[in-house]
């Protein structure tokens, strides 16, 4: 469903993500995870079509992105960690407008279920202005998730959520892969990663440290073994150079 | 505290200073820049130069050193009246969480407040002496722009805390306040009263010339000449030619200054409140001007309720127009464009009694705002890719093809301004029905109802496809908010912009017109026909360039990253 073969992107001399490669099947969850700087955010933009890659290429749903980018985009959500909303648009606005870009039939049906069960209702005739941080990102998810997307890309989703959004929002990600979507999640909250991905991809100055499912990187790594993906993580990506565990 | 305040406010100019020189490292930065010095330098030189010669008298001419006070009494009548002065007080976001949160007195920041509001005191300052000034009484001059600049300046903050205190603070901030609304309140209505008094002689006025003359022997006797007192003396030292009397003019506009430095100092009740209430409106403003209204407006969310329907299937590209539909429908933006052909019919009704061409000058001042509209619309009509670029990471996530986004923005633009041309041409063509100077056939005044639509939408599909074009070619040179260019240098690069449009506009012009012309060299005989097949082949022309324009400028927006927007 998501492919993406030799991905590298050069920002002039700056080599931001470096020939990286992995797929995600219907119904994966893969956590992208790296400190900061190491080419998350660039590997989603390419992923999402925002930016082009340098070199390499990156399929959706069997479109690549730069050849065929309607039909890519049409089968894709990109939800990004700062929700990018028109203020001048109401809450249900935002999503009759995306219905349309995505010509989502049942959009009638949908919107009122959407709504509900991201406990936006009482909100919808707001402007984006007026909506909390949280609200604007629970809008910005609903928006994503209308036209049911069967690629689901994912950048910090629980920033700005209260813990029963939070706790929504993990069933809903679960959900929505069960029922057939790629999805890619990236995340500094790494339990939030443990929890819902089969599968990593940790990334450390552009390039990749580790990728595969959790057992599949401690047959990699031997000497990690049995430990959190916290440690993991630390060790692969050397963050834990001066960090001291509490 | 004073130091770390200090430090802050030089800092912050040193590194914009330095930020702008280093963007002049960039070729059309420099090309800008120069080109914005070249034209202070022209107005500067060449004004000394003028005056050099001729041995004359001040820039500001007397009717102008006589209204400034008078200005300077509307403006600040509008500050009292109008209450909508509470961003004066506005502290940026970082300011709030920093300074607010420090060991700092209210008194304290009061004072940074005024020093602070220095910069742009002193900037505008040079750029009144640059524009206004003269060779030998510079100095004299910039010293009077500041003073006068600087009292104005703590006259908003002072009214901004009067008005604070007031809603702060309930009807004990309401007593605090009565005083000073009290003293405007009888200052206001003396005006009016003079006024009125002498509007039989405002009547009989016959010129601008004489209107200000009225104006003058209004004010020049007690008790209204008390009332302009204070105005000519924050004013004088900015038109006083040099010498003693420039001194005398000096030491009150001083004195001025000072009563009201103490009146903000001592109005500190509820600053903080009401500073911090500032600073979130106008961090939303600057928000809005991010995303995209640029006249800072508020979206009024009354309007909200309003709404157009939009089908769930169809072309997806129309939802992009309707959306830029709704902007419009609830920012300012059409209600500014409007004024203009209101401001045409107001002006066309003011002239009816004094000219027998009534129905000829509404007519042409049809035709005047119809072509104001096509050059100056731009700049307010913006519900188009100039807006959505604050988005482009959203936007190039759409499932649509570079050109369809183009074309759907260029025409959430385009066709509104082409409407509003299309009724100055139904008030144009009724207007000349009833002229007794001008015949036009009655068919060919359908005609030219009938065909107007089309060239009208080709023309401003092809205008705002240029302005579209800059934006995203040379999205530094347009304002986008937080990268909106500043310095010289912007001001360079809103006259090549402006330039350059004309240029690409013109060239756009020229196949029409060829068509025009050989149809009409084909059917001039054919009046109607002329009209209608005219249009039509300018019309095509126009939009098929436009299309090509949209075509290249989509394979731009699928190329162009958000890092290159800002």
């Amino acid at each position: 469903m998501i492919s993406v073969s030799d991905l590298t992107r050069y920002y002039g001399d700056f080599t931001a993500v470096d020939r990286i490669s992995f797929d995600v099947r219907p119904g994966e969850v893969l956590g992208l995870v790296g400190p900061n700087g190491a080419g998350k955010t660039t590997t989603l933009r390419c992923l999402s079509g925002i930016i082009a890659p340098s070199v390499g290429s990156v399929s959706i749903a069997g479109y690549d992105i730069q050849k065929d980018g309607v039909a890519a985009k049409q089968a894709l959500a990109f939800v990004p960690d700062e929700p990018h909303l028109f203020e001048h648009l109401t809450v249900e606005e935002h999503l009759r407008f995306v219905a349309r870009l995505y010509g989502v039939v049942d959009a009638e049906q949908r919107i009122p279920v959407l709504l509900d069960e991201l406990e936006i209702t009482d909100k919808r005739r707001a402007l984006s202005t007026e909506l909390s941080r949280g609200m604007k990102q629970k809008l910005a998810i609903a928006c994503g998730l209308l036209h049911d997307p069967s690629v689901l890309i994912l950048d910090e989703p629980l920033t700005g959520l209260d813990p029963g959004g939070m706790r929504r929002m993990r069933a809903t990600i679960s959900n929505r892969a069960k029922a057939g979507a790629a999805v890619i999640l990236s995340s500094h909250l790494l339990t939030l990663v443990e929890e819902l991905c089969t599968k990593l991809f940790i990334i450390r100055r552009g390039t990749c440290v580790a990728y595969g499912s959790l057992p599949e990187i401690f047959d990699a790594h031997p000497e990690l073994s049995g430990q959190t993906l916290e440690d993991v993580f630390l060790a692969l990506t050397g963050a834990n150079e001066g960090a001291a565990a509490p | 505290m004073i130091g770390a305040f200090g430090y802050l406010i030089l800092h912050s100019a040193r590194n914009r200073f330095i930020t702008q020189l280093r963007r002049l490292r960039s070729p059309r930065y420099a090309i800008a820049f120069l080109l914005g010095v070249g034209y202070f330098g022209l107005v500067f030189f060449n004004r000394s130069g003028s005056q050099g010669r001729e041995g004359t008298s001040p820039i500001i001419t007397d009717t102008l050193g006589a209204l400034l006070p008078f200005a300077f009494l509307v403006l600040v009548a509008y500050t009292w009246l109008a209450g909508a002065d509470r961003t004066a007080l506005a502290f940026s976001t970082a300011e709030v969480s920093m300074l607010f949160t420090a060991p700092v007195s209210r008194r304290q920041l009061i004072v940074y407040k005024i020093v602070r509001s220095q910069v742009t005191v002193l900037t505008s300052s040079l750029i009144w002496v640059i524009l206004f000034g003269r060779g030998h009484d510079a100095v004299t001059r910039a010293l009077g722009y500041w003073v006068l600049f600087s009292t104005l300046n703590l006259h908003r903050l002072g009214v901004a805390l009067v008005r604070a205190s007031g809603s702060e603070h309930g009807t004990k901030g309401l007593r605090r306040s009565v005083p000073a609304f009290a003293m405007v309140g009888a200052i206001l209505a003396m005006i009016l009263a003079g006024l009125y008094k002498a509007r039989f002689q405002f009547q009989q006025a016959e010129d601008l010339g004489d209107m200000l003359h009225v104006l003058g022997s209004v004010f020049s006797a007690a008790p209204m000449s008390w009332v302009i007192l204070p105005f000519r003396a924050a004013v004088a030292p900015a038109i006083s030619a040099p010498g003693a009397a420039w001194a005398r003019a000096m030491l009150w506009a001083l004195g001025l200054l000072l009563l009201h430095v103490l009146w903000v100092l001592r109005s500190d009740a509820a600053f903080e409140e009401a500073a911090a209430e500032a600073s979130a409106t106008q961090a939303r403003r600057i928000e809005a001007m991010r995303a995209r209204r640029l006249d800072g407006g508020n979206v009024n969310t009354k309007a909200a309720r309003r709404t157009l329907p939009l089908a769930s299937t169809g072309a997806p590209a129309v939802a992009l127009v309707w959306k830029n539909t709704l902007w419009l429908m609830r920012s300012g933006q059409l209600r500014t464009l409007l004024g203009l052909p209101i401001i045409a019919i107001l002006a066309a009704l003011a002239f009816s009694g004094r000219s027998s061409h009534v129905e000829m000058i509404i007519a042409t001042l049809c035709g005047i705002v119809g072509v104001m509209l096509l050059l100056f619309g731009p700049a307010t009509m913006r519900n188009d890719m100039r807006g959505d670029l604050r988005r482009l990471p959203m936007i190039k996530t759409l499932p649509l093809s570079g050109q369809q986004i183009i074309l759907a923005e260029v025409a959430s633009s385009a066709v509104p301004t082409a409407a509003l041309q299309f009724l100055l041409v139904i008030a144009g063509v009724i207007a000349v029905s009833f002229a007794d100077e001008v015949s036009v056939p009655l068919p060919v005044r359908f005609a030219i109802i009938a065909a107007s639509p089309a060239v009208l939408i080709g023309l401003n599909l092809a205008n705002f496809s240029i302005h579209n074009a800059f934006a995203l070619l040379l999205p530094g040179w347009i304002r986008l908010g937080e990268t909106s260019p500043g310095g010289v240098e912007a001001m360079g690069q809103a006259m090549l912009s402006s330039i350059i449009t004309m240029l690409v506009l013109a060239l756009l012009l020229l196949g029409p017109a060829l068509g025009v012309t050989a149809v009409y060299f084909l059917l001039r005989q054919h009046t109607v026909l002329l009209v209608l097949v005219g249009s039509a082949v300018s019309g095509a022309a126009l939009f098929f360039e436009a299309y090509l324009m949209t075509e290249a400028l989509g394979g731009t927006l699928e190329r162009t990253e958000p890092m290159h927007v800002g």
